[in-house]
């Protein structure tokens, strides 16, 4: 079976190479679908089929519900400099230590129907998404003010303001009536930049709005398109069939080696993922077991094992040093690097030494270790393999644990692992999910069970923290982070965002990070600012 | 393949007995057409709770999984987990009893609850977008490849050892052994991506409404081209090489030689007399490959990234939609069952002697 995948591995990227090598400049025009012109075409989904969703509170709404449609209130830049974003709200101001959020909204706003969008409207949606369980925040009460609305909430909510500033203002004279559980909102109204022009099962695609409050439209029509295979995705890539896409396509360079004047890639890095030990098994719970693996590792090996240059190296507090350097303490920002000799003597200082080429323990076995990852992901399979590679030469006896999805999900809820490397961590605009997702004691994903009553107090502490405070009060879990590894961080994860100028320019990039290129699957504020900020390409 | 061995040997004809005995097991086995629906029934029962145990045999449950992508995209507060547990838990709670009573009670309102991997949209909706897709390609590429390769069969079987037999066999049993997928890649990157003549991928223009215009079928048609045209040149060679084999067997027969030695015309000698008999086995065959349409062709449609049932059975496991994946289960194997039924039916017009033996 194995055999059967690595083969089939190796024919899926050998004909991507050639076909990468071969291309020349697009071919002929019988392509999938009309490109060129004022359309916008994205790979945002890796399935083969779509069914209408247009429901702004279902998590299968289709891409485009959010940003193209619907309109969030605000985002926070976290591909810049995490600087406010202005959507339906234009200004934010935090009362009552955090428990009271005043949101100035934009009095230009209106509906596709010409009507406002209004306060009311506002309130309106915080109350239904309560009244429906469906809201994520603690939030008691939406009221209307002079300038817009003031939430109110039950503890500190200034490290959700990017979860309160992501939710999609809808209409209150429509949803009165629906059921946001079950209704597909095959007709949507928002207040966004496009309407729904049609969804054919492979695609969905969006027309300009002639009459958007904010400002006028220039890509007229976007296309939201399925794309099931990475082979496939890559050649309608270099074809300039799709002029935007963010899967990790094998052997990515290669892309942009083949137009290097259009084509770009520009990994944008949101979350890390770290190694996971199981802190319930033995000898993992001991520090300095973790500590000597974590010196064992060279990164940016690691980093190179699939696409290089889209995964980087990232310093043991868990924060990537490139956009939270100032976060970090100086002698902390630096991603640790190999060194065998402290690495032995970690372990030695565990009772583990070396005997002859192996590493045993006091009761003179060997070391062993399991990691597992998911199978069907090639890079994450890549990654997990050089890692385990470099342990095995320390004498230790790692191997990589392939399971598919499903089954790694659940050995990984069972705890039936040695350790783990597939999940990641998502930075978002301040430290708070990112530290409390992978170290609270209530976390779901706090999948190595960490359980620290200091580390809950610096939690507590950083819910509560102001904006300004945020900085202070990280210092306490970053200093967890270095001392007890209660996971080992290793890389940050890029999302590799590839465009090409070939119809389009003014994407944002390494040197005007002003959003995330994404089609709204993470941030409805980000896809509209992408889609407002393109240019014909010429 | 039970089918086949029935006909490899000729049955011996039990001369009619009209003793009153005789007479009344007459009468029950005259009922055969109620025993084999009978044992219909039961296979149909067997695959519906198979259908209903199989998905959750799987490790995992929906809301981890739908968590699983959430959390791949941004961070996912305890809150927003809560959210999802309560949409999504309820697919796979209580006891199996339970489920089970639920899911019967469901299967005869026709209601096969909501798909997750596509919520809240109804399962049966989602079964509907596909089916066509995949009854269309697929059912039109296994009639072609049966034709052709049957066909190409009675051509190398009549004459084995001969100029085309020594060509067209080897050639065929060296296409069966090339993985699919290999051939699918192989053509995607020549007629699609390398000389532009056909579509890259799709079930028909992404642009174009699905409907009975001109446009959508003229653009289903284009991009039905490759993926048929890769299932056909894979499986032409199964039935050229069963056919072949059966002919050249069948040729040997008395009553070929008979045939040949009144003096009758080649031709009419290979379709009526040779061909006529070596078929029966195939058809057999090609009513469970009629049967298996339905399943669709995993890999052709993950290649060509076509809408039909393949994809979202694909879809289906890797968001552990149970709904979804019993919903298609239930069509492929009931489709499989009816379409077996009917061939057991046919078989008796098409083989004289079962005819005789009742």
């Amino acid at each position: 079976m194995t055999m059967m995948k690595r083969i089939a591995a190796a024919v899926v990227s050998t004909v991507l190479a050639a076909s990468l090598a071969a291309c020349s400049n697009g071919g002929g025009g019988t392509g999938g679908g009309a490109v060129g012109g004022g359309s916008l075409t994205v790979a945002a989904y890796s399935q083969p089929t779509l069914q209408a969703n247009f429901n702004p509170f279902s998590p299968n709404a289709l891409r485009g519900t959010m940003g193209l449609i619907y309109e969030q209130l605000f985002d926070f830049n976290t591909a810049g400099k995490f600087e406010f974003m202005p959507s339906l709200a234009t200004k934010i101001t935090w009362g009552d230590a955090g428990k009271a959020l005043d949101v100035a909204l934009d009095n230009r706003a209106k509906w596709a129907d010409g009507t406002s969008l209004t306060a009311d409207d506002v309130v309106f949606t915080f109350d239904y998404m309560k009244k429906h369980e469906l809201l994520a925040l603690p939030l008691t009460t939406a009221t209307k003010t002079a300038d817009g609305v003031r939430l109110q909430f039950s503890e500190p909510a200034y490290a959700i303001a990017q979860d309160i500033g992501r939710t999609a203002i809808v209409p209150a004279k429509i949803w009165e009536s629906k059921d946001p559980d079950t209704d597909i909102n095959a007709e949507p109204l928002g207040s966004g930049p496009y309407k729904l022009d049609r969804v054919t099962g492979q695609q969905a695609s969006f027309k300009a709005r002639k009459d958007y409050w904010k400002q006028r439209v220039t890509v007229g029509q976007i296309n939201y398109v399925t794309t099931s295979s990475t082979n496939l995705l890559a050649q309608q890539l270099v074809r300039h069939e799709v002029d935007l896409a963010y899967a990790g396509i094998p052997d990515i360079n290669q892309f942009v080696a083949k137009d290097p004047k259009k084509n770009h890639l520009w990994p944008v890095h949101a979350s890390m993922k770290p190694l996971m030990l199981n802190l319930k098994r033995k000898p993992f719970q001991d520090v300095h077991v973790r500590k000597g693996l974590a010196l064992a590792l060279d990164r940016e090996q690691i980093g190179k094992a699939y696409n290089p240059g889209v995964y980087a190296p990232v310093s043991p507090t868990g924060l990537y040093q490139e956009d939270w350097g100032d976060w970090i303490p100086e002698e902390n920002r630096q991603p640790l690097a190999q060194d065998q000799q402290a690495a032995l003597a970690e372990f030695a200082q565990a009772g583990y030494h070396k005997s002859g080429e192996l590493l045993v323990g006091p009761d003179g076995k060997q070391l062993t270790l399991g990691v597992l990852t998911v199978s069907t992901f090639a890079d994450g399979m890549a990654y997990a393999t050089e890692l385990v590679s470099q342990l095995t030469k320390i004498g230790i006896k790692a191997t990589v644990v392939g399971a598919p999805a499903p089954g790694y999900t659940s050995r990984k809820n069972k705890g039936d692992y040695d350790a783990i490397y597939g999940d990641a961590f998502a930075f978002g605009s301040n430290p708070y999910n990112f530290y409390s997702s992978m170290l609270g004691a209530k976390s779901k994903l706090n999948t190595v069970g960490w359980n620290d009553p200091a580390t809950e107090t610096a939690l507590a502490t950083l819910a509560k923290a102001s904006p300004e405070q945020q900085k202070e009060a990280t210092l306490p879990l970053e200093k967890i982070m270095v001392d007890q590894m209660p996971v080992i961080p290793v890389l940050v994860k890029g999302t590799p965002y590839m465009w090409s100028t070939e119809h389009w320019t003014g994407w944002p990039d390494e040197k005007d990070p002003y959003t995330t290129p994404d089609p709204g699957a993470i941030s409805g504020v980000y896809a509209a600012k992408l889609v407002l900020s393109l240019r014909p390409g010429k | 393949m039970a089918a086949q061995s029935k006909t490899a040997e000729p049955r011996t004809v039990a001369a009619p007995d009209q003793t009153p005995v005789r007479k009344g097991l007459r009468a029950v086995t005259g009922s055969v057409l109620a025993k084999r629906i009978g044992f219909y029934l039961v296979a149909g029962w067997a695959a519906i709770t198979l259908n209903f145990l199989l998905p959750r045999l799987m490790p995992g449950d929906p809301a981890s999984a739908v968590l699983l992508k959430m959390s791949e995209l941004g961070p996912v507060s305890p809150q927003r987990e809560a959210v999802i547990h309560r949409l999504f838990g309820g697919a796979n709670s209580g006891p199996l009893w339970g489920q089970y009573v639920a899911y019967l009670g469901g299967l005869f309102r026709g209601d096969f609850g909501l798909s997750i991997a596509f919520y809240p949209t109804p399962v049966t909706e989602v079964v509907r977008s596909g089916f066509w897709w995949t009854v269309i390609l697929v059912g039109t590429a296994t009639v072609i490849s049966f034709g052709i390769g049957t066909t190409l069969g009675v051509i190398a079987g009549w004459r084995p050892g001969r100029r085309f037999d020594s060509v067209a066999s080897p050639l065929s049993i060296f296409i069966h052994s090339v993985p699919y997928f290999w051939i699918a890649l192989i053509f995607v990157f020549v007629f699609a991506f390398k000389f532009g003549w056909l579509p890259l991928a799709g079930g028909a223009g992404r642009d174009v409404v699905p409907g009975f215009t001109a446009e959508f079928i003229g653009s289903a048609v284009q991009h039905a081209i490759l993926p048929a045209a890769t299932i056909v040149v894979t499986s032409i060679s199964g039935w050229l090489i069963h056919m072949r084999n059966m002919m050249a067997s069948v040729v040997n027969e008395d009553y070929v030689l008979l045939a040949q030695a009144k003096g009758l015309a080649p031709a009419r000698v290979i379709s009526g007399y040779a061909a006529r008999n070596a078929i029966l086995p195939s058809i057999s065959g090609f009513a469970v490959s009629i049967g298996m349409v339905v399943g669709g062709s995993l890999l052709t449609e993950m290649v060509f990234n076509y809408p039909g049932l393949g994809s979202l059975l694909n879809q289906a496991i890797l968001n552990l939609d149970y709904p979804l994946m019993q919903g298609l289960f239930l069509v492929i194997s009931m489709t499989v069952l009816v379409i077996n039924f009917i061939a057991d039916s046919v078989y008796v017009l098409l083989d004289p002697r079962t005819r005789e033996v009742s």
